[in-house]
């Protein structure tokens, strides 16, 4: 598929937040994140239409304003747009301009395509009428009005895709579309014949567009609704800052309260239902020996302890499952009700401010937000900031100071019984160095100066759906990725404590650990084991036996620490391996110190 | 530039304006004109974010929010109140 001259049979192209992605599962049944916030989409995924016996293979690609990529997701689009037999150009009803802009830049590669009119039924709502008849006719191409969310409109669009024939040059039916193509500057020709293709002074495109759009829109008087009075409220120069902290308060408080209840139930049934199994395999194996210690673990005053007792069946499950599946669960349930919304940009628009202290805008927030459930997908989505610089920034201050879903539910599981203070103070300490790292940072890439410059989508009402797709697929991502790494990590413990090797480690390590950071020597296991998982490694501190001060200074250098292999390989991916071991050497530095310093300061 | 212009930043909000010109370079015009910014567009400001934050603006009636300095780079000329 990713050959050159045949990326696939349907590509949708189209500016971001117009519903590519949710048409996309519509054609195809497979399953994508949909968020109300441009930049959702920062990679592509393929699938397969199946239309009267003939299969299709469909591609869904980042949105992108233009065909002149402004940030490395577009640049996805652009080489896929190249590669294209058909293009559905996917287009918002409710901002038709500004999105024919991309429309005549795609038109100009002359692909068969057409234009699916997509949003229709918000444009309804909002007293936009588009004459589809008369749009078809100005662009030479059909067009066909859609709700990707509703499915309505969705027929004839499979019908005209049928029609649509591939490779060949599509009818136009005018003769003068402007052929702009945006790989060749084309000052020198513009208005004359070039190629056989007329060039048009973009001038004059964007007046046609306008004229385009003046003549095939219409509009009815619509009332003023609920949506239009939150609007109002949530940019509100002074409410909205006020909001901001509401609904960041509220959606940590609601992660805490749906967390806590899944954390209880699932406890309960893993001592209901697995206990009696691993008590059995426990005696069976006679309490001690090589194969119990790796199976079930150590007997904590003769009993299984699912926290504690480190065995592959009894801590290896009880992590995943009961410590943070429940919070992953609560965690990706608020966050998407706030991507849903489209509350996130309105965030984004009230940090700016904060953010540009630590040398980048406010859309930063958004990979930050995602880089809280895990750092992955964060550092994935610094795809949507617009340089190198940003990206490197924001994806370094999520790699040393954004703990990820499944490490914070095992630190409040660490901490969680000496009261609220030294959770209040590992996050005190992380946004701190989030501070002080970025405001660094700033200053070491100093020649730019971002500036934020986006577009705030209409308030949605979440669809109920696309809640529960995201929640499924965001939790069978956690199971299929993370389970066998947290199995796997408390093999590697027990085996290499078993084996002895961990002392020949500790010894190697202590002066570090002893004398910089004041802990015991072994300490040194738990932030090596947390290069496979951070979740596990917390839990590794926990059965260390440290006091408060030694598991608090432990857990703010695990979070700092190395990141775990998944998010390092990414960060090597998206940043190049020259700044992602710039990025690294800044994480050991800055971990290092930390840890120096809780351990100097804490009496 | 007659008295008349002023730029985005300090247009008062709730006016009405028409863009003049985007004092800036060829990447800046772009991204603006991603967005609908470009000369001879009517745009209303709806407010300015404190703190230095950004400036608020409908254009097409799309919401748009554009970074302070940015803002300042966007020559705009006020229309008359209707
Ligand atoms: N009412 C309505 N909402 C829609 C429709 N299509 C999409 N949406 C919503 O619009 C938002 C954006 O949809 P996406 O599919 O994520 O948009 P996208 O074009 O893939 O966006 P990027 O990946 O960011 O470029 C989501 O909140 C959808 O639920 C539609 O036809 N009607
Ligand atoms: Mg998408």
């Amino acid at each position: 598929m990713q050959n050159k001259g045949q990326c696939c049979d349907i590509l949708l192209v189209g500016q971001p937040n117009v519903g590519k992605s949710v048409l996309f599962s519509k054609l195809t049944g497979i399953r994508t994140i949909t968020s109300n916030y441009a930049g959702t989409t920062v990679s592509y995924s393929s699938g397969i239409l199946n239309l009267g016996g003939q299969d299709y293979t469909v591609i869904d690609a980042p949105g992108t304003y233009s065909l002149e990529p402004l940030d490395d997701a577009a640049k996805v689009t652009l080489d896929l747009v190249d590669s294209a037999k058909r293009i559905i150009n996917v287009v918002d009803s409710t901002h038709l301009e500004r999105n024919l802009a991309l429309t005549f830049e795609l038109l100009a590669q002359k692909k068969p395509m057409l234009l699916a009119l997509n949003l229709s039924d918000e444009a309804r709502h909002k007293g936009i009428n588009i004459d589809v008849d008369k749009l078809k006719k100005h662009l030479g191409i059909p067009v066909v009005a859609v709700s990707a969310l509703t499915g309505e409109g969705m027929n004839s669009l499979l019908s005209i895709i049928q029609a649509v024939p591939a490779g060949a040059e599509i009818p136009v039916d005018e003769p003068s579309h402007p052929a702009h193509h945006p790989h060749i500057p084309d000052t020198k020709h513009s208005e004359e014949e070039h190629k056989g293709h007329i060039h048009l002074d973009p001038k004059n495109v964007w007046r046609k567009i306008a004229d385009i759009s003046s003549d095939v829109e219409s509009f009815t008087n619509k009332r003023h609704s609920f949506t239009d009075w939150l609007d109002d409220v949530s940019l509100n120069p002074v409410w909205g800052a006020l909001m901001a902290i509401v609904v960041l308060v509220l959606s940590f408080l609601l992660v805490r309260l749906i967390g806590e209840n899944l954390v209880a139930a699932a406890e309960y049934l893993f001592d209901l239902l697995w206990f009696p199994v691993v008590a059995k395999l426990s005696a069976f194996l006679g309490g001690h020996g090589f194969i119990h210690s790796v199976l079930v673990g150590s007997l904590i005053d003769g009993q299984i302890d699912f926290k504690q007792s480190f065995g592959v069946l009894t801590s290896g499950l009880f992590i995943p499952f009961a410590a943070v599946l429940p919070y992953i669960v609560s965690f990706y349930f608020v966050l998407s009700i706030l991507e849903d919304t489209g509350y996130l940009p309105r965030l984004a628009v009230f940090m700016d401010s904060i953010m540009h202290r630590v040398g980048l805008h406010g859309y930063a927030i958004i990979p930050t937000m995602l880089g809280l459930g895990c750092n992955v997908p964060g550092i994935l989505a610094t795809r949507v900031l617009e340089t190198k610089e940003q990206r490197f920034i924001t994806a370094t201050l999520i790699s040393i100071a954004v703990p990820c879903v499944p490490m914070q539910a095992m630190i409040i599981g660490a901490l969680g019984h000496y009261g609220v203070w030294p959770i209040a103070l590992v996050y005190g300490s992380l946004i701190l160095v989030w501070f002080i790292v970025g405001f660094l940072l700033k200053y070491y890439v100093k020649e730019y100066r971002p500036e934020l410059l986006i577009e705030i989508p209409p308030y949605r009402l979440p669809s109920l759906k696309a809640l529960g797709t995201k929640l499924y697929m965001r939790v069978w991502e956690f199971l299929k990725d993370a389970l066998w790494l947290v199995m796997l990590a408390i093999l590697a413990v027990d085996i290499l404590y078993y084996a002895g090797v961990f002392n020949y480690i500790a010894d190697l390590t202590s002066p570090v650990v002893t004398a910089l950071w004041g802990m015991p020597k072994d300490a040194i296991i738990p932030l090596l084991i947390g290069i496979l998982r951070k979740d596990a490694a917390v839990g590794v501190f926990s059965s260390l036996n440290l006091d408060l001060k030694q598991l608090v200074t432990g857990i703010v250098i695990l979070a700092m620490f190395f990141p775990c292999v998944a998010s390092f390989s990414v960060l090597v991916k998206e940043l190049g391996t020259k700044y992602a071991l710039k990025s690294i050497t800044i994480v050991l530095i800055s971990a290092s110190i930390a840890g120096a310093l809780i351990n100097f300061f804490w009496a | 530039m007659t008295s008349r212009h002023t730029v985005l930043k300090d247009l008062p909000c709730g006016i009405d304006a028409e863009i003049m010109g985007i004092d800036g370079g060829a990447g800046i015009q772009a991204r603006l004109r991603a967005l609908g910014l470009c000369e001879g567009k009517k745009v209303q400001k709806l407010c300015n974010v404190r703190m230095g934050g950004p400036v608020i603006i409908m254009i097409d009636r799309a919401q748009v929010a554009i970074g302070k300095r940015m803002a300042e780079k966007i020559i705009v000329r006020p229309l008359d109140a209707k």
